[in-house]
């Protein structure tokens, strides 16, 4: 949130555009946006009837008890509203500056909306029902290019509407829109964007003008044709897709360039974070996941509700962790009612966890800390030495509900080396921070569903090992080899005769049907070479690549390579939207952002240092 | 250009990226052996030729996979696509012939100036994880370009031995070409089996084949990997005889059953060791004893 005073410099800054004669109302404008609102059945047409009633309404004099009727009459429309346009209120933040509260109520009844609108939607539910006869729902086609009377400006202007406090306008403004004088509020928003798009684009000419290469911003938006409005107002939020420059105008967000950065940093604090010259990592992790499936999972502040989001990215995390971490094991443990109870043992299979976990989405009562730490203890206890104790707890709940001392169970996991982290939905609370700081975890808290997911597969990766949470060993391992197609022997995990595929303990001689495993006759780990292989990229990291500024690829001499070296896509080509380079500091090759992240992110070898045999031989184990 | 057609993109039109092996102390010892590197060349354009007149749209690259380096020799995308059926000046190859002839020549003779080692002991391994690198990041273009993309996969045609070096290498490649569902085709020409694309070929789902007779070279390459992927549901291609799950220690590169396995750094030992070679770690307690340990505390798990 902005302070006070740039909010003043928002509205005045706003103002002055709307004074300065811009031609907001044509008719063009009024056709296009009343199409674009038909479109998306925004037109309340519940408020189709009131408009002779508006119109011969002051604006300003009305009483409170009327105003809270009209609330009511809204509700059920707003709630479409609700639905459909106001998806996260997180973002509503960007398009502050975007428009003028144009409100025909005063800062009063605005605050009389504040205070219904705060109010639990069963209440005003209930209240509609008492009042009989709720809002029909909006509906398409009718016809609602005549809500958008040019003569209804110098209301919207009207002084004391500016007067009030941008994020509580923007919390309730579609409120204010369902009230019928919203709908300047609407028009108003979309109309701004396009003035300031206008603006973006007059300022770009020139700057492009003055220099070919400027930022790369600039030559982003130039590819596109379309007005931002337009382009993105095919999905419902296309506002989300807006963000200010440091002038304080609107341009929408160059996804890709953010992206790379984005990912550029985390590059950075990881390669910054692993300075010695031997990576440790704990590869083989025994870690519970614990799920708050109580009352507070039920919120709907992640659409559509806590539970079914943290379902959805737990499920991506389990995947990922097995992907990452192919000997380590996981557990499902669920609070609920106050108690904790396990869902899921410790287990290297995805699938049977995630099955788990589908079949059991229903949230009540409290959520406790201290039992799901106890029992987690107690689980954790039995796993062999070298193993690394991990819990994860992915938590809604603002408080905890212990039977007895949280600080003694904390002082208990600090002892058997777990090392718990946490990932919380709602607030920072200031127990959880203490759990985390005591046994080595991360703590964090999800702003919304995309850093949850973020945050959540953070924890994928192997944690960088610490030496006394776990004592190196040597553990005996086998690797079996596959049985012959058409050999029929029965399987000692599921005891059944099966035909091909399968693979023979070394040691033991029996069959097992998968891998990795554990031999149940002799008790051997199973694991093929593949596995293993899987994680050796966690110990050979490649180092990140250097960025490359485009003019030093423009002074280059003629004789240098023009293109990608992974995939000859031509880094000087202007047609394409990022404007610079990396290249590896091993062996001096340059590649485009594109393979950057794919070498980084998913292959984890450079093309470059591997396609050399000079610099192959350095980095042999 | 492969832009504008991609938009009539079906499942069977394929970009196969061939990855030559062009390692000259395998050529060279491989003359005592039926085929030359000029004759495996023949056959192997004749199966580009057709690959790309199976269909119009068909993409093939071909990278080199050398001694010291890596290199790519031919795109059908950057060439006209009169090139492909014009024949050159003596008319009798077509130009993308000499064209890739001409690139392929040159590629060996910078790959013979940045030798620096005078003679090797025995044929020595080419780079294949750097070829296969480059194929990926080629392929990983491609999916970016568009939802209707041609079909991706991967063609070794490989004869040196495996370099033990660049298993972590490989072993990278292999996973991400499975991630994103491109498999590997590996054709290997040389004396012995590799393990490497043993395991590339099964990991990804791509078809592993060790000619008998390589003077019908084209014939296999042909009847095997010409083949578009969704034609390969229906055909019965040679399964995998038999792949090498085994590890090779990491410190005699001895292929072993049953070994130990470093806790921190999973990195592979036929013996017992004091300290760890590839993380530092120390191992305290005693092999017997730890061994036992953890597996009665995984029995005591389990029950
Ligand atoms: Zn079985
Ligand atoms: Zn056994
Ligand atoms: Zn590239
Ligand atoms: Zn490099
Ligand atoms: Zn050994
Ligand atoms: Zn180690």
């Amino acid at each position: 949130m902005k302070g006070e005073g740039q909010k003043g410099e928002g509205q005045k800054e706003a103002v002055i555009i709307w004074d300065s004669g811009s031609p907001l109302y044509d008719s063009f404008e009024l056709v296009s946006i009343s199409h674009v609102i038909e479109r998306h059945t925004m037109a309340p047409s519940s408020s189709l009837s009131l408009t002779a009633e508006i119109d011969t309404r002051s604006s300003c004099a009305r009483s409170s008890a009327k105003m809270m009727e009209e609330v009511d009459e809204v509700d059920s429309s707003s709630k479409y509203i609700w639905k459909n346009l106001w998806r996260s209120k997180m973002k509503w933040g960007r398009i502050q500056k975007g428009f003028v509260p144009v409100c025909r109520h005063s800062p009063v009844s605005l605050h009389n909306l504040l205070k219904v609108s705060s109010q639990p939607a069963s209440a005003s539910t209930a209240r509609n029902t008492r009042h009989g006869g709720a809002a029909p729902y909006p509906h398409r086609g009718s016809s609602s290019s005549d809500l958008f009377h040019p003569y209804r400006r110098p209301d919207v202007l009207s002084g004391t509407a500016r007067r009030i406090s941008w994020p509580m306008f923007c919390l309730n403004y579609c409120r204010c829109l369902v009230d019928f004088s919203g709908c300047h509020g609407f028009l108003w928003l979309f109309s701004m964007n396009n003035i300031e798009h206008r603006e973006v684009s007059n300022s770009r000419g020139r700057r492009l003008d003055e220099e070919p290469e400027g930022d790369e911003d600039e030559d982003e938006e130039n590819g596109r044709g379309m007005d931002a409005w337009e382009r993105t107002y095919v999905d419902d939020r296309s506002w989300e897709s807006l963000q200010e420059d440091e002038s304080g105008l609107l341009r929408p967000i160059d996804n890709k360039s953010i992206y790379h950065a984005q990912y550029r940093r985390r590059l950075h604090s990881l390669s910054s974070a692993a300075t010695t010259a031997r990576i440790q990592k704990g590869l083989i992790r025994y870690l519970y996941v614990i799920v708050d499936f109580s009352r507070a999972a039920a919120e709907m502040d992640f659409r559509p509700s806590r539970m079914a989001v943290i379902a959805k990215h737990v499920e991506a995390f389990i995947r990922e962790f097995f992907d990452q971490n192919p000997l380590s094991q996981i557990g499902l443990v669920i609070i609920k009612d106050g108690i904790a109870h396990c869902l899921t043992d410790l287990g290297g299979s995805p699938e049977s966890h995630i099955k788990a976990l589908m079949s059991k989405l229903e949230c009540s009562g409290d959520a406790s800390l201290q039992n799901a730490l106890e029992l987690v203890n107690v689980y954790l206890n039995q796993i062999p030495s070298y193993g690394y104790r991990e819990v994860l707890i992915v938590y809604s709940a603002l408080s905890t509900c212990d039977p007895g001392d949280i600080m003694e169970t904390i002082q208990k996991c600090k002892q058997s080396k777990m090392r718990c982290s946490i990932v919380g939905l709602a607030a920072e609370m200031f127990i959880c921070q203490h759990i985390c700081q005591e046994t080595g975890g991360l703590y964090s808290v999800a702003l919304d569903e995309s850093h949850l997911k973020e945050l959540l597969l953070d924890h994928a990766p192997p944690p960088p090992a610490i030496a006394e949470y776990a004592i190196a060993n040597l553990i005996k391992m086998g690797f079996p080899q596959r049985v012959a197609d058409g050999v029929i022997s029965i399987c000692s995990c599921h005891k059944e005769a099966k035909m091909g595929g399968g693979y023979t303990c070394p040691r033991c001689k029996s069959r097992v049907c998968e891998l990795p495993t554990e031999c149940c006759i002799c008790g051997l780990t199973l694991v093929s070479s593949p596995h293993l292989a899987r994680s050796y990229h966690h110990l050979f990291p490649i180092s990140p690549f250097d960025e490359v500024s485009p003019s030093h690829l423009n002074n280059r001499d003629k004789k240098s390579p023009k293109t990608c070296f992974g995939c000859q896509q031509s880094l000087l080509n202007t047609g394409n939207l990022s404007s610079y380079c990396v290249t590896c500091s091993k062996c001096r090759n340059y590649f485009c952002l594109d393979c950057d992240i794919y070498i980084h992110e998913n292959l984890h070898n450079c093309p470059g240092c591997e396609s050399s045999r000079q610099s192959n031989s350095v980095i042999l184990i | 250009m492969a832009s504008a057609p991609s938009k009539l993109c079906t499942d069977d039109v394929s970009l196969l990226v061939v990855l030559l092996d062009t390692n000259p102390y395998f050529w060279s010892t491989s003359n005592d052996s039926s085929v030359s590197l000029s004759n495996f060349l023949s056959h192997v354009l004749s199966f580009l030729n057709s690959i790309l007149f199976l269909n119009q749209l068909n993409q093939v690259v071909v990278i080199a996979t050398g001694y010291n380096s890596c290199g790519y020799i031919y795109d059908s995308s950057l060439s006209s696509s009169s090139s492909i059926t014009k024949s050159s000046g003596n008319g009798r190859v077509p130009a993308f012939c000499s064209e890739l002839l001409e690139n392929l020549e040159e590629f060996l003779t910078k790959d013979e100036k940045m030798s620096i080692e005078e003679s090797i002991d025995g044929i020595g391994s080419s780079l294949l994880s750097g070829s296969l690198s480059m194929a990926l990041c080629y392929i990983q273009r491609i999916f970016r370009s568009g939802p209707l993309h041609p079909q991706p996969r991967i063609l070794c045609l490989h004869g040196s031995p495996d370099g033990p070096e660049q298993y972590v290498a490989v072993m990278n490649t292999i996973f991400s070409a499975q991630r994103s569902m491109v498999p590997i085709d590996s054709c290997v020409i040389g004396a012995q089996h590799s393990a490497f694309l043993q395991q590339a070929s099964y990991i990804t789902g791509g078809v592993y084949l060790k000619p008998q007779q390589l003077d019908g070279l084209f014939q296999y390459l042909i009847t095997v990997f010409a083949t578009d992927l969704h034609s390969r549901n229906f055909l019965q291609l040679p399964k995998p005889a038999g792949v090498d799950f085994r590890a090779s220690c990491f410190c005699h590169k001895n292929t072993i059953d049953m070994g130990y396995i470093c806790s921190v750094c999973l990195s592979i030992f036929c013996k017992h060791h004091k300290k760890c070679s590839t993380c530092g770690s120390f191992f305290g307690q005693a092999q017997s004893q730890a061994a036992s340990m953890s597996d009665q505390k995984r029995k005591g798990l389990e029950t």
